[in-house]
């Protein structure tokens, strides 16, 4: 990515910080004129993200109390509601208003229509409403750098006059991480399963010697810091990460956990995978792995044992296994300011994201009735319905999530942003083609995805989520796709296979379903393509 | 050089992206080129940082080599 950096404040100590991003200042506090003019570095072809991090009380200027906000804020807020709208292709990230604590004059704040709180609140709900119109406008939350560290640390008054540097190294730093998590989160780069030990983990003691209610799980001391980690996990499987247990300890006794102990928040349905036995970790975190059909390099591991973190670290590499904090009352903060940011940070969660765990726990389900039958009476005996949503705008989200988190069942894996998506969504050469599944054990929700272009007579991607793989719902897409090509009047159908690490499963795919191979390249990209009869 | 002059010559090299070898005890504004009135900004953010030692505007505008910062440091 090439980022441009524009401020009306002296930003350049953020620069080193920013890396591996490729990043140019704007000019010394033009911020206004750059997203203003269309002749600006901002509006060229040249960056492919705008990072807009202004400083609100600068921006204020000589307005007092009382007058609301200057109009420079709201001149901020109309070139970047703008700007946003003309460039769809570049990815615009903003800070939201933050007023320096030092600027509450009164008590009377609270109430005064015209006060700076009551200001920053009204141009704060613009900016979301900007956000929620325009998807390419990614929000930056900067008050939450100053409630976690406070301005003491954050703000430097003898930087600000002598160099118009108002932040300290620490919020230089802290900006610059959370910058990378938030752009990361808005790509959907974020990992989907967190695996948990539980001794010592998800509670106090060791059940196998303490029993099912001498753990420490409770509303007080200790066990409150276990209780109140369990109620983050909780929050955080909501938002569509998948929850494991990887630990050494008898079944029975998680069993006997989960059905006596009132104190647990988590329930056994909260989890799509549970490997207790005494098994090594490595191996446990590998069937994981193969019972939900996902990489390792997906996993965020989280064991109070060092050596088990060690042998996990080096047996599997790919799954991320934090240091666990030494003081037990640092863990809620801990995972939510560390572990969460840093690996499991969303910018949209969609409704596929909230049923997720019942998804696949539906997937282990019909699994078993599948080893029990032939495939073809087993399919049939599920049910299927598929729907297919042409050009769905209200599931944008979704699509865009679908292209960068499938790898397996993937013909092209081209990854594409929110800004992509709405191109295809509003060019009329181009059908995003979204397919909703449901059997009688549940709804999937969007599963498969296929994006084609009319003007080359193209399939751009194809592609469907390892939940619904081998169940042959991926011909009824094609089906789906050479039936809206036929309308289209087009006899022809190009599709291509692009290898990568991870869709070695597909490679095969149009070999396999009537078309016929036109050329393949030295790296394994192969072109195909289908005479519509 | 004296550890704390060692430690200072350190944190300034990081900032100027230099090899430390070429950033000496009597290293100041006068005789590196690349320390100019925006890097003693920056070189004293990050020395704020490492040593949490507090500056004034005064401070940084008149600590402008290794030694003048590294005598702001408690024995």
């Amino acid at each position: 990515m090439k980022a441009l950096l524009l401020s009306n404040i002296n930003m350049q100590p953020l620069g080193a910080l920013l890396k591996p991003w490729d990043v140019t200042f704007g000019e010394f506090n033009s911020i206004l004129l750059d997203l203003a003019n269309p002749a600006s570095p901002a509006a060229s072809g040249e960056f492919t993200h705008i990072l807009c991090l202004y400083d609100s009380d600068t921006m204020m200027g000589d307005a007092l109390y009382g007058d609301g906000a200057a109009v420079q804020c709201e001149s901020l807020l109309a070139v970047l509601e703008s700007f946003c709208a003309t460039h769809p292709g570049k990815v615009v990230v903003a800070n939201t208003f933050c007023f320096d604590a030092a600027r509450w004059l009164s008590f009377a704040d609270l109430l005064h229509p015209q006060s700076l709180r009551a200001a920053e609140n009204r141009l704060n709900d613009r900016l979301i409403d900007i956000a929620r119109t325009n998807p390419n406008l990614l929000l930056l939350d900067i008050e939450l750098l100053f409630r976690c560290h406070g301005e003491d640390a954050l703000l430097s008054a003898p930087f600000w006059y002598l160099g118009r540097i108002r932040y300290s190294n620490q919020m230089f730093r802290s900006l610059a991480a959370l910058l990378h998590q938030a752009v990361d989160a808005y790509a959907n780069r974020s990992r989907k399963v967190l695996v948990l030990d539980l001794d010592n983990t998800l509670w106090g003691g060791i059940v196998g010697e303490t029993g099912p209610l001498g753990i420490a799980l409770s509303e007080d001391g200790e066990g409150r810091c276990y209780r109140d980690f369990q109620r983050e996990v909780k929050a955080l499987q909501r938002t569509g990460v998948l929850l494991a247990i990887c630990s050494k300890n008898n079944p029975g006794d998680l069993d006997e956990v989960f059905d006596r102990n009132p104190m647990m928040i988590l329930r056994r349905e909260d989890f799509a995978c549970i490997r207790a036995n005494w098994e090594p970790k490595p191996q446990n975190l590998l069937e994981i792995a193969e019972t939900l059909n996902l990489g390792v390099d997906s996993f965020v591991f989280i064991d109070d044992n060092p050596v088990e973190r060690e042998m996990v670290a080096t047996a599997v590499p790919g799954v991320a296994v934090p240091v666990f904090p030494e003081r037990i009352e640092n863990l809620p903060s801990w995972f939510m300011r560390d572990i969460v940011p840093a690996w499991f940070g969303r910018y949209a969660i969609t409704a596929e994201d909230r049923n997720k765990t019942t998804q696949y726990r539906a997937n282990e389900e019909r699994r078993q009735l599948s080893s029990t039958l032939d495939l073809d009476a087993f399919l049939r005996d599920l049910e299927i319905e598929c729907t297919f949503h042409i050009d769905p705008v209200e599931q944008i989200a979704r699509v865009a999530q679908l292209t960068q988190k499938t790898n397996q069942f993937n013909l092209t894996t081209r990854r594409y942003e929110l800004p992509d998506i709405r191109r295809f969504l509003e060019s009329p050469d181009h059908a995003v083609v979204l397919l909703e599944y449901k059997d009688r054990f549940g709804t999937e929700g969007s599963v498969g995805l296929a994006i084609l272009d009319y003007a080359e007579s193209r399939i751009d991607t194809f592609l469907m989520s390892c939940r619904v793989i081998g169940r042959k719902v991926e011909d009824r897409v094609l089906g789906k796709i050479c039936e809206l090509f036929r309308e289209r009047g087009l006899a022809r159908i190009v599709g291509e296979f692009i290898p990568t690490r991870k869709n070695q499963q597909v490679a095969a795919f149009y070999d396999n379903h009537g078309f016929t191979l036109l050329s393949e390249q030295e790296d394994g990209r192969k072109l195909y393509e289908r005479i519509l009869a | 050089m004296s550890a704390k002059s060692a430690e200072v010559a350190s944190v300034v090299a990081s900032v100027l992206n230099l090899p430390a070898a070429e950033v000496t005890a009597d290293a100041s504004m006068e005789n590196l080129h690349q320390w100019d009135s925006l890097a003693q900004l920056n070189i004293c953010l990050a020395f704020h940082e490492r040593f949490g030692v507090a500056m004034d505007m005064e401070t940084i505008a008149s600590s402008t080599s290794v030694a003048k910062l590294a005598a702001l440091l408690p024995n």
